[in-house]
């Protein structure tokens, strides 16, 4: 499996807790990321776009109370190929921070 | 509505037609969250700088996607079948590099030619193969002196 663009393992990773609408997904992204990526609405719907056509997630048939949530917000949530593919990057990562440790390239993680 | 939703939803008219049938109403739901949050003046210019980039990060990919078969290029004018940009958009291009090309020849379109450019090729479709049609508009291009 080819590696997965940031964009798309971190819309992943917000899905991987339940379904969201795309602020709350944005606004996720950008709480792990310390906001140093924050997705604007053209690059998270044309990704989400794409997820959509790959299979990695699907949109949720089921909404909140209506008078509490606006009409045009969307809910996506991971399917199982997103979820198979979102565990395979970050198996993919680990290996790659374990390389990296093992080069001593960072510092092993101390025990508590 | 606030007037940075009101651009918003103007600038998104730029996106393909089918795009903007499926996205365009969570994409303005998504800036108007946003837009609510950026209760500041500098948060609403930071808001609006990345909003920018995202739109012109993003548009030529949603083109390009909605329309795979794009043939463009200097070399490939007269090969064009369609453009990612709406119609008034295309007339201009269209419009600036043909007055360009003929100036560059020493050539002055005589006006009949240009209101025939627009009658005849409202969408640009249409608009015909080869060099000749494409410089002479017709063959009835004048020469300036």
């Amino acid at each position: 499996m080819e590696p997965l663009t940031p964009a798309v393992f971190h819309i992943l990773l917000s899905l991987v807790d339940g379904e969201k609408h795309g602020y709350g997904i944005m606004q996720e992204v950008a709480t792990r990321t310390g906001k140093t990526l924050i997705m604007g609405p053209g690059t998270l719907y044309g990704t989400l776009k794409r997820m959509l056509e790959a299979g990695l997630v699907e949109e949720s048939g089921e909404r909140p109370d209506p008078a509490l949530d606006d009409q045009r917000r969307r809910y996506y949530r991971l399917t199982r190929q997103g979820r198979q593919a979102a565990v395979a990057e970050a198996e993919r990562l680990e290996a790659l921070v374990r390389a990296a440790r093992a080069k001593s390239l960072l510092r092993r993680p101390q025990r508590a | 509505m606030s007037l940075s939703e009101r651009i918003y939803r103007l600038l998104l008219k730029a996106y393909p037609e089918r795009y903007r049938r499926q996205y365009e109403a969570p994409m303005a739901q998504l800036f108007s969250d946003q837009l609510q949050a950026a209760d500041t003046r500098r948060k609403l210019a930071a808001l609006w700088l990345r909003t920018l980039a995202d739109l012109l990060r993003t548009l030529p990919a949603r083109h390009a996607e909605a329309s795979p078969h794009i043939v463009l290029g200097i070399g490939n004018v007269g090969r064009f079948r369609y453009t990612p940009w709406s119609t008034p958009a295309r007339r201009a291009v269209f419009f600036a590099a043909y007055e360009a090309r003929a100036s560059a020849a020493g050539l002055s379109p005589p006006k009949t030619c240009f209101s025939e450019f627009f009658v005849k090729t409202p969408r640009f479709k249409s608009w015909p193969v080869g060099r000749k049609r494409w410089w002479g508009c017709g063959g009835r291009l004048k020469l300036a002196n």
